[in-house]
């Protein structure tokens, strides 16, 4: 950890910056005292406040390393002097619905040939927010540097368009080490979504599904083989593969997965812990894209493994798994049920309660 | 819209270009905002940036502005944080328009730009860096 930090608001009349980018070109200028964080001894954090942001971002041209970096995450109570749950982050949702909410901290992209966001610097880490993809021709989150963490995100794909050009979400050739986990990907149109594109990285405890669309790929890795663990990989039972991939490279570890299909990928080297053929709509509430809350009797509950515990350590919401029963997918248990409990007495004929 | 421009070159302490490259540079549009976008007194008073209003700019003028300059090399897919830059130091941009744009403590928070075109300031970034360029 950098022995300076700085904490801004972001996206709301009363915050530090309104805009993103803003934010971002002020670090090392208004915020701190350098763009080089290491030698500067800083961390930078950025906060958004609730609601959709129609924005662009960039993060870039920084110097890095794994205690001195860029942070950006929706408000929470978590930062310091902070008190943004539940109001700000989709993470605090008291029904603990699970969707792409407008009413929490979210960015969406809209301009034609975007790419937002686009991550180019190492060790930045992306937290507890919401992004879309507008359809047309965007590009939604890329990772573009190594050691990049996408934790406890929702990424909803709107694009009609099929070019790998166009993702929701996309990793480039420069980026190693990256991953992404207790995330939520959503498809509600033609386009498949997510490339990992040849570099190694680490996919755990994802859930992907779609709600619309036929395409049929839930996951396209390119020549990319990260390592795929503790993911719901699911496409409507569109197509005959969860991942399309190029090349006939074996996978490493592509286990412990879900998946509609009766085959995760066509090339070699599946583990023997994958559930096949199950269906998308027994698995969430709302597959119409209105939530994708954890279903009673659903077959992701226990189907994971713990040995992703030393990167995975909460779900989306922000609860543990449980070790011994590791469920696969962003959210770690079915959402507590209020119920009423009715108590009775019960009385002898004489009037002593027993 | 309004145009938050930055108006003062960024260099990577270290002296790495592609560092340099990917920083915003003077005359690089940081965001565009719809009229009337309530910005922050940072956004407002910050000494590096300026607020530009301007009236007849379109969404592909906007989408100019803030698009990447990207190379086909798989190493440095965006080259240049931005492809596109408004050109500050051009001769139209005169009276209290230079003025505003060179007063650091920004009295005029906002500076209205009456242009016929808006492109006639756009100016496109060469595809490659040469060596002693930074912007």
């Amino acid at each position: 950890m950098a022995t300076s930090r700085t904490d801004s608001l972001i996206g709301s009349a009363t915050s530090d910056y309104t805009t993103l980018q803003a934010w971002e070109d002020d670090i090392g200028v208004g915020l701190g005292g350098s763009t080089n964080l290491v030698t500067d001894d800083y961390d930078h954090h950025g906060w958004v406040k609730a609601g959709e942001l129609d924005q662009e971002l960039t993060i870039s041209g920084h110097t890095t390393d794994a205690t001195h970096r860029i942070t950006l995450q929706s408000d929470h109570s978590s930062r310091p002097g902070g008190s943004g749950t539940p109001t700000d982050s989709f993470t605090g949702d008291a029904d603990r619905e699970l969707f792409y909410d407008t009413t929490y901290a979210a960015v969406i992209t809209t301009s034609g040939y975007a790419i937002s966001p686009l991550i180019q610097d190492d060790f930045t880490l992306i937290e507890r927010l919401q992004f879309a993809m507008s359809s047309g021709n965007k590009h939604g989150m890329q990772l573009d540097a190594t050691d990049i963490t996408v934790n406890r995100c929702i990424f909803e794909g709107r694009g009609s368009s099929t070019s790998s050009s166009y993702k929701a979400f996309g990793v480039t050739n420069s980026a190693d080490d990256y991953i992404i986990k207790a995330c939520l990907f959503i498809e509600v149109a033609a386009n498949y979504s997510y490339l990992p594109d040849e570099h190694p990285g680490k996919i755990y405890n994802c859930s992907f599904a779609r709600s619309a669309g036929t395409t049929s790929v839930a996951l396209a890795t390119n020549y990319g083989r990260p390592d795929i663990q503790n993911n719901a990989l699911f496409t409507n039972n569109a197509g005959s593969n969860s991942i399309g991939n190029s090349g006939s490279t074996s996978w490493t570890t592509l286990d412990y997965n879900v998946t509609d299909h009766s085959d995760i990928s066509e090339d070699a080297g599946e583990g023997a812990n994958n559930v096949y053929s199950k269906s998308q709509s027994d698995q969430w509430t709302a597959v119409d894209n209105t939530d994708w809350r954890l279903k009673a009797g659903n077959d992701l509950d226990g189907a994971g493994t713990n040995g992703v515990s030393a990167d995975v350590t909460e779900d989306i919401f922000g609860n543990a798994y449980a070790s011994g029963s590791w469920t696969v997918g962003c959210e770690a248990t079915l959402a507590v049920v209020a119920y009423t409990q009715t108590q009775f007495r019960v009385y002898e004929n004489d009037g002593t309660e027993v | 819209m309004e145009i938050l421009v930055r108006v003062k070159d960024r260099v990577d302490p270290d002296g790495d270009r592609i560092k340099t490259s990917r920083l915003f540079q003077r005359g690089d549009v940081i965001t565009v905002q719809p009229d009337g976008h309530p910005w922050s007194p940072r956004e407002l008073t910050n000494p590096h940036w300026r607020i530009l209003v301007v009236l007849d700019m379109t969404v592909k003028d906007k989408q100019s502005l803030v698009g990447h300059s990207i190379r086909e090399d798989p190493d440095a897919p965006i080259f240049r944080r931005r492809g596109t830059k408004i050109d500050l130091d051009h001769v139209i941009l005169l009276g209290p328009v230079r003025d505003a744009l060179d007063d650091d403590t920004r009295t005029l928070r906002k500076i209205p730009v009456v242009l016929v075109n808006v492109r006639t300031v756009i100016k496109a970034k060469p595809a490659e860096i040469p060596p002693a360029v930074i912007g």
